[in-house]
């Protein structure tokens, strides 16, 4: 049933793409939709029956060279189970979406159909994101990913006219593809350590080299890797600009393809517990992400911007989670956590298509407000996720990822690796929830910021599209009651009591902080703004890090390139073309332009010439 | 057959005689024919040149579906094939009939353009299957001649003084290799490559000297930095089909002379080589890559992109490690694909717009969107994205030079990924974007013949890519092999 399952998008994917002349432009729609709720159903039937023993299933033979033997294969066990699970519902739910979504994208004023064209994107994402988590082998891991990424650059440059979309799509593919070089270095140093790519031996090869340096080294150029596949700090530029995507696509993207990172991390997990120092390191660069994304989202206005940095403040503790592993209790939340992030994401950045659609792809939230009478449903949406995100009511949900109690393992595990980590966690799970809400209250709280034109033209959302945010936003609550009962309590940390209560405390002060700036006081934005510009623009501007990275990086080797094309390859070339200048009048006495059939016939004579001789002591047949 | 290897070296040339003795005109019809003639026998070459594939045994690491006749002065015509040039001469053969389907536009003195590009078929796919010395020379350096005679006639002004800059180039490498096979021969007293890839030779040759002399003639056609200033400009220069010829085949001349005579004639020189070569081949990786991204000239680009790629195959050949080795040879025949697509992008765009200029283009997608299709899947090829025939040479190649140097290896993807960034950032001003310039307003996309020559090529890229085992178990036994001699010799 996996390979039907992973295989199922692919086909959607093949029939709306290169048939939709065929079957029409909305036949072609609702093929790649169909096919990706197939998928989904599959999957939940897949998970109900799934008995928890490990299922490897092969595909085919990929790359073999020398003791290389990468073959393409199939492995099932809970971690894989679960995240297909959710990708399959969240491609299902992103694919519904856009039916109502893209019906009137400015990408088709041309008088051309592009629609197929994106759903067959989207399809193909879902199969990239299936194939790596479905992997057997790390190469196969690598070949997901880098697919994943190639679809990611199409989706994200899929408004072809809009200015950022191109930009933004390279940016995106080739950070994540400087991660995948770091990946694919950390493959090969783990294949010359354990003569395997596949999972299995490099898992079983273990025991053998724990403490090894070049162990470390290897977890260490993954763990680059995954920083970068899951915009990690200073690596995190490429998420918000991603968010260029349309609306179902950027769903996918900030949920799906930038936790690829973290679950490579995850399925590796026994290589990266050999490897303390790489784990600590995790959580610092967790916790450090999540920080400088919750601070830049605290003062982005635009919307889906804010989404992309919303999805980093998660994966930033998810990383952290996973650094710190802990073991049973850790795959537990973990468990828990991810499908939770992909389904929250997914329902916060298809509340926000809703939001932006119609107000006429505008962006900036400063100019929204009051649209909770217009769009109810994307209001209620985004209104749950604030919810869940902040803990409210669930047990082993949120940002602040567990309810005070003596079960909060993480963050009172974070406290012991050292107080900053702790401290560094909780203001970033405080300030994440301060962005949700601060999202949530500028869009649909108070009265409208926009002028009234604007607001008489905000149209409510197709249906198919509410059905879609109320369906995820059950399916979500479900899923979080299921959790609830299913978790055992984990195993309490020794420490003082407010360890445990201190992440829940952030989280709320986040929500009434928001509350507060946004709901009661309503023009405090304005004045702290205007009170501390420079803090302002330094957070709007995600810490100046994008000009920075343009100033260090790409506008120098530009310059470079300038020098190398230009001055250094012309003065390599000088000394020849003088001598060439001063031979070639010389030689076109003998050789002038006029002659030049001449000279090609003699160039044939000499070759034919050749030929001949050959052809004749060939076919003479005078074997040495 | 008998005879296979030389009938698969020849067709182009007595296609080429033919040409040259028979047709007559200078009329549309007559450049007509000149094509028909061309394409079909570059069709039959590469038909007949898919038998070697049945005639190979892919356990046998030497020579296989040898000729040897005794020819004129006791030197004796050699031919053979294995594990190594199998895949040159299969690339050379399947590129061709495309190259010249992709030029089939080409109007100006169709004739003689076609007569040099038969001519340099022969003379390529001679240089990958000689099995001596004597041949292999005459072959390799006689294929600066058929580049030099379309220089002088289609390279525009400064063609003639270009094409004398190139035999400034080559000249003194030729020179350099033709003394040290003199050498050889004096000393091993044999011509026969496989003869001399076992023979000892005497203490007072040094191994380093003779290396380098080869080098010398190999670096040259590479391009190997800093010898590679001619090639972007020359590249620029020529006729697109024979910028496909030289970016895509020629170049391979080089690194295959590398696999066939430095490493295992003179493995002691090689091996003192190799710490500085490979450095080299990353500079020229960053450096390439670095140029391509200041490019403002697609023909400039896509050169400089060649060139970069030419410095991971040949880190690849140095790393002197099986996978490096497979992945060098894989990545030969891969780039050659991809660069002749690039080209063949190029060339559709050309013609349209009659411009190379970057900035001349702008939102091509819109009105093109099946070329914008193959080239961003061309883009991706050789960038090594996995699915695509770019990422299997890539990673074994990354395999050796790790073994070798991690920091290298680091370097060296740096570089690729610098080049993606110059490529993509290229697909998205010429390719992407909004389409403002009224002269695109019209562009037609691809006619049923570019269609079907950007399908080939995207078939065959995407098939290697998934069935990459077509390639490396192949070539498994003769590298194998050669590494093997290697080692041992260096022990």
């Amino acid at each position: 049933m996996e390979t039907i399952i992973l295989f199922t998008p692919l086909v959607g994917a093949l029939i709306a793409g290169l048939t939709w002349r065929a079957i029409t432009d909305a036949g072609a729609q609702w093929v790649a939709t169909g096919f990706a709720i197939f998928a989904a159903a599959l999957a939940w039937v897949l998970w109900f029956n799934f008995d928890g023993e490990l299922r490897q299933s092969y595909l085919l033979d990929w790359l073999r060279s020398g003791t290389l033997d990468a073959s393409i294969a199939l492995r099932l066990d809970a971690v894989s189970v679960q995240m297909v699970l959710a990708i399959t519902n969240a491609s299902a739910f992103a694919h519904l979406f856009a039916l109502g979504f893209m019906d009137r994208d400015k990408s088709f004023d041309e008088g051309l159909s592009f629609r197929p064209r994106f759903f067959a994107y989207l399809s193909l994402f879902t199969f990239a994101a299936l194939l790596l988590v479905v992997s057997d082998g790390i190469l196969q891991i690598l070949l997901g990913l880098q697919l994943s990424a190639v679809m990611a650059y199409l989706l994200i440059s899929f408004r072809t006219h809009y200015k950022n979309a191109n930009q933004a799509a390279i940016k995106t593919f080739v950070i994540t593809m400087l991660g995948h070089g770091a990946m694919i270095l950390g493959v090969v140093e783990l294949y010359l350590l354990t003569d395997s790519v596949q999972l299995d031996d490099i898992f079983n090869a273990l025991p053998d080299l724990a403490g090894e340096p070049a162990l470390t080294i290897c977890a260490a150029l993954l763990l680059l890797g995954a920083m970068a596949a899951s915009a990690q700090f200073l690596f995190h530029v490429w998420l918000p600009a991603a968010m260029e995507a349309p609306a179902p696509a950027a769903a996918l993207l900030s949920a799906v393809f930038a936790l690829m990172g973290a679950f490579v991390i995850w399925r590796l997990d026994p290589l990266f517990a050999e490897a303390r120092e790489v784990q600590d390191a995790m959580v610092w660069v967790g916790a450090a992400t999540a920080l400088v994304a919750g601070f830049a989202g605290a003062a982005q206005c635009d919307i889906k911007r804010t989404m992309g940095l919303l999805a980093i403040v998660q994966l930033g503790l998810i990383f952290a989670i996973l650094g710190l592993g802990l073991g049973d209790g850790v795959h537990q939340i973990t468990h828990a956590q991810i499908p939770l992030f992909i389904g929250l994401q997914v329902l916060m950045v298809l509340g926000t298509g809703a939001v932006t659609r119609s107000m006429d792809d505008s962006r900036d939230m400063t100019g929204f407000g009051g649209l909770r009478a217009k769009l109810p449903i994307a209001a209620m949406a985004m209104g749950l996720a604030g919810v869940v995100a902040t803990g409210f009511g669930f047990a082993q949900a949120g940002l602040g990822m567990i309810v005070p109690g003596p079960g909060n393992v993480i963050f009172a595990s974070a406290y012991l690796l050292h107080p900053v980590v702790f401290w560094a966690l909780c203001v970033a799970a405080g300030v994440g929830v301060f962005v949700i809400w601060r999202a949530i209250f500028l869009c649909f709280s108070g009265v409208s910021r926009a002028p009234a034109d604007v607001l008489d033209a905000v149209e409510g959302s197709p249906r198919v599209m509410n059905a879609v945010l109320i369906a995820l936003s059950l399916l979500i609550v479900g899923s979080i009651l299921w959790h609830v009962t299913r978790l055992s309590v984990l195993p309490g940390l020794a420490g003082p009591a407010w360890l445990a209560w201190l992440p829940f405390a952030a989280v709320l002060a986040g929500f009434v902080l928001a509350l507060w700036v946004y709901v009661l006081q309503p023009g405090l934005p304005k004045k702290m703004a205007k009170a501390a510009p420079a803090l302002h623009s330094l957070l709007g501007d995600g810490f100046y890090l994008d000009r920075a990275y343009a100033a260090v990086i790409a506008r120098p080797l530009t310059s470079l390139g300038t020098v190398f094309a230009g001055r250094i390859d012309d003065g390599i070339d000088a000394p020849f073309n003088v001598l060439a200048a001063k031979l070639s009048p010389k030689l076109s006495e003998i050789m002038d332009r006029r002659l030049g059939p001449v000279v090609l016939g003699c160039a044939a004579v000499v070759a034919f010439g050749l030929v001949a001789v050959i052809a004749w002591t060939v076919l003479a047949g005078r074997a040495a | 057959m008998d005879n296979l290897l030389s009938i698969i070296i020849f067709i182009p040339a007595i296609a080429a005689a033919i040409l040259a003795l028979f047709l007559r005109g200078d009329d549309e019809e007559a450049h007509r024919n000149a094509k028909w003639v061309a394409f079909i026998a570059t069709v039959m070459t590469f038909v007949v040149s898919v038998f070697i594939l049945f005639e190979f045994d892919a356990g046998d690491p030497g020579f296989q579906v040898v000729e040897e006749h005794e020819w004129l002065f006791g030197v004796t015509y050699r031919v053979g094939v294995d594990g190594i040039s199998l895949w040159m001469v299969l690339l050379t053969t399947f590129l061709m009939p495309l190259i010249i389907a992709g030029a089939w536009r080409h109007e100006a003195r169709t004739k003689g353009f076609m007569i040099a590009l038969l001519t340099l078929e022969t003379l390529i796919l001679g240089a990958f299957l000689s099995t001596d010395l004597m041949f292999f020379f005459i072959f390799a350096e006689a294929a600066i001649v058929p580049l030099l005679v379309v220089l002088t006639l289609w390279g525009g002004d400064g063609g003639r003084a270009t094409a004398v800059k190139l035999m400034l180039y080559a000249v003194p490498g030729a020179v350099a290799m033709l003394l040290a096979m003199v050498v050889m021969t004096f000393d091993a007293e044999t011509t026969d490559i496989e003869a001399l890839m076992t023979h000892q030779f005497s203490e007072g040759i040094s191994p380093l000297w003779m290396a380098l002399a080869f080098l010398a003639s190999f670096a040259m056609k590479l391009p190997l930095w800093p010898l590679h200033a001619w090639s972007v400009g020359v590249q620029a220069r020529v006729p697109s089909a024979m910028a496909m010829v030289l970016a895509a085949l020629l170049t391979k001349v080089g690194a295959y002379g590398i696999l066939r005579f430095v490493i295992p004639m003179f493995p002691e020189g090689a091996a003192q080589l190799a710490p500085v070569l490979m450095w080299v081949s990353v500079f020229m990786i960053l450096y390439a890559g670095i140029a391509a991204l200041a490019s403002g000239d697609l023909r400039r680009l896509i050169g400089y992109a060649g060139i970069a790629h030419m410095g991971l195959i040949l880190l690849g050949v140095f790393s002197a490690a099986a996978q490096g080795v497979h992945g060098a040879i894989f990545m030969m025949v891969s780039h050659g694909l991809a660069i002749t697509a690039l080209i063949f992008v190029l060339v559709v765009l050309k013609q349209r717009v009659k411009s190379t200029d970057i900035a001349a283009f702008g939102g091509v997608a819109a009105r093109m969107p099946f070329l914008a299709f193959g080239a961003l899947i061309f883009t991706m090829a050789s960038v090594g994205v996995p699915a695509t025939s770019g990422f299997v040479g890539v990673f074994l190649s990354l395999i050796g030079v790790f073994e070798a140097a991690p920091v290298l290896a680091a370097l060296a993807f740096l570089g690729l990924v610098i080049v993606a960034a110059a490529l993509l950032g290229v697909v998205k001003r010429v390719i992407f974007g909004p389409l403002i310039k009224q002269s695109l307003k019209e562009l037609e996309d691809l006619d049923r013949r570019e269609f079907l020559c950007c399908a080939v090529l995207l078939c065959a890229i995407l098939y290697l890519g998934l069935f990459p085992g077509l390639i490396t178990e192949s070539t498994a036994a003769t590298v194998d092999a050669l590494v093997l001699g290697y080692r041992d010799a260096l022990e």
